[in-house]
């Protein structure tokens, strides 16, 4: 059904709906916060260096689901080749210009396009003509 | 005047474990607009996560209790051999559903022996149907407003006929519906109803209940809808995989003129899915942590990885490895484990060869339609795996003849600026509800305007 001509005068309100929906994602994200921080809590009391290696993974494991279920997504990948964008990424040493390409050293971390830790990048190496 | 004068779009998605619904305006797909898309906060305002309303009754000794509350007094009861009936989808999709919903509920769900299936169905949906009042009230733009359109999403094809189905359920609904009139808020109370009210409640829904207007959409559609909506020169066809819990389904569809159809030849079924997949970790984990005690600490093992279970195979899938404590030890399993796993590998090959079959039928078809690309998308609990997106991303048609563009799980517009990033995170979730609530009445498969 197709009723009647729509009259959109306004903007929905919509902070509302934007909350709870930030509520449900982090709902989700608590808990496996709350994991690292008590796997974590653990680290001072750790005899060997292979447990603390095991509690660092569990932190880090937890913390990677934290971040997938608040929508945080990593910028590049180590080693990748990218386009250079003062917007994302961070040089590792300035020159005089910017460079077109550039390597990722760190990928960054965005949310909902919210670039919120640039991605360590260095200048490409000039390739060698042929 | 209401700013969606056209009134609203109502979607109920009844998922296996969660059940989601979804409003929009009546006029989204012609004008779609991200910002009037309201998710409804089902499960209320009281922590955890406000749109996902547990599918679930419990029959105690003194009331039925639903949503949470049921799964809560159900764990608790769980080592006297009781259970909250949760398989509602399952048993909405039998081919013989009117002698499916005759029967009575097992002692270990009803100990009582008072209720069918239809009783507890209909006792859930009035629940349903209480909690999108209360949504509906708390949400500042659907306040007052009135649902001149209210739909149901279903899979088109475990029974073969889930389109013949449709005035049964209706009927559930509609007997719902005067239920929850009657009782009102008190469905929503974590008390439940009491027992010794609920049959004479159940009998007067029956004479009370009134003709309902209610349309179904097909999982595929609502994927299709919010896949295509805002992209006026998408490609007619698509390909849609659900990695549900129970099965896997694909199939292909194609739009014209706003309507969109299903390619019948294209369908496929695996009992593959979710669950199996589960199965096949919790094996590797139980060989991994090399268990070979007593039958209680196995069954210790087997409970404490079905309670992990999503986040094992989260990290699993998506970081490649999964660590879980098991007393003082850190079990490693890792996804070459899984993918040298001879189960594993065939519901791969699987779900290769029907993606491959539906594909093709697809493809024969936007040939003879003169077209030349394809849409695929995966939808469900399992739709972001890296194996189920590379599947579709390096899909094997013929290159030179046709495109395929596999389209992301989270469509674009969910990342639109007026959610702050919020719905993307949770939006496969909501997906099916959201696709369904914004898919016009062409698409639907039974219960539209032209029936």
């Amino acid at each position: 059904m197709m009723a009647g001509k729509t009259i959109r005068r306004r903007r929905p309100q919509i902070a509302g709906l934007a909350n709870t929906l930030a509520e449900a994602s982090w709902t989700q994200a608590d808990r496996a916060l709350a994991e690292a921080i008590a796997n974590f809590s653990e680290l001072d009391a750790a005899q060997t260096p292979a447990k603390r290696k095991a509690l660092m993974a569990l932190v880090a494991q937890s913390l990677q689901r934290a971040a997938r279920r608040r929508g945080l997504e990593r910028i590049g990948a180590e080693g990748e080749i990218a386009a250079f964008d003062a917007g994302r990424h961070e040089l590792s040493s300035k020159g005089p210009r910017a460079p077109k390409e550039v390597r990722i050293l760190v990928p960054g971390v965005a949310r909902g396009g919210v670039v919120l830790v640039k991605a360590r990048v260095a200048t490409t190496r000039p390739r060698a003509r042929a | 005047m209401s700013a969606a004068s056209a009134g609203w779009t109502l979607c109920i998605d009844f998922g296996t474990a969660y059940s989601k619904a979804a409003a929009a305006p009546n006029d989204s797909w012609a004008r779609f607009d991200p910002a009037w898309v309201r998710p409804l906060a089902l499960a209320g305002f009281e922590g955890g996560n406000a749109f996902l309303l547990p599918s679930a009754v419990f029959v105690a000794d003194e009331a039925v209790l639903f949503g949470a509350a049921a799964l809560e007094r159900a764990e608790g009861l769980a080592r006297h051999g009781r259970m909250a009936l949760r398989s509602f989808k399952t048993l909405l999709s039998v081919s013989d559903l009117d002698r499916a919903l005759k029967t009575n509920a097992p002692t270990a769900i009803d100990p009582h022996r008072m209720f069918t299936m239809r009783d507890l169905i209909v006792l859930y949906l009035a629940f349903l149907s209480a909690a999108i009042a209360r949504a509906q009230a708390a949400d500042p733009e659907l306040a007052g407003e009135r649902f001149a359109n209210r739909r149901y999403a279903a899979p088109a094809w475990r029974s073969g006929d889930s389109a013949g189905l449709h005035t049964s359920i209706v009927a559930l609904f509609s007997e719902a519906e005067a239920l929850a009139a009657e009782v009102g808020e008190r469905l929503l109370a974590s008390e439940g109803i009491e027992i010794a009210a609920v049959e004479s409640l159940l009998s007067e829904a029956r004479s009370a209940a009134r003709p309902l207007r209610m349309g179904l959409i097909f999982e595929a559609s609502a994927a299709a809808a919010y896949t295509s909506i805002g992209l006026e020169r998408s490609a007619a066809h698509m390909v849609v995989v659900d990695v549900g819990a129970g099965t896997t389904d694909i199939a292909a569809m194609f739009r014209s003129g706003g309507r969109i159809y299903e390619l019948p030849q294209a369908r496929a079924t695996l009992k593959q899915a979710g669950e199996f997949i589960d199965r096949v970790i919790a094996n590797l984990a139980t060989e991994a942590s090399g268990s070979q005690g007593s039958t209680q600490k196995q069954t210790a093992l087997w409970n404490l990885l079905m309670r992990q279970m999503q986040d094992i195979k989260e990290s699993l899938l998506y970081d490649g490895r999964a660590l879980l404590r098991y007393g003082s030890r850190t079990l490693v399993l890792k996804w070459s484990d899984l993918e040298r796993d001879r189960d594993f590998a065939e519901f791969r090959r699987n779900l290769q060869h029907a993606f491959d079959h539906s594909l093709a039928v697809a493809c024969r078809h936007a040939h003879l339609e003169k077209r030349s690309e394809i849409q695929v998308i995966a939808v469900g609990g399992g739709s972001g795996a890296p194996f189920v997106q590379d599947m579709l991303h390096h899909a094997r048609v013929d290159a030179k003849r046709f495109k395929v563009a596999a389209r992301p799980a989270t469509p674009d517009w969910a990342h639109a600026e007026e959610f702050s990033g919020n719905l993307a995170p949770v939006f496969p979730q909501l997906a099916i509800a959201i696709g369904g609530a914004i898919a016009p009445d062409l698409m639907l498969a039974a219960g539209g305007e032209e029936d």
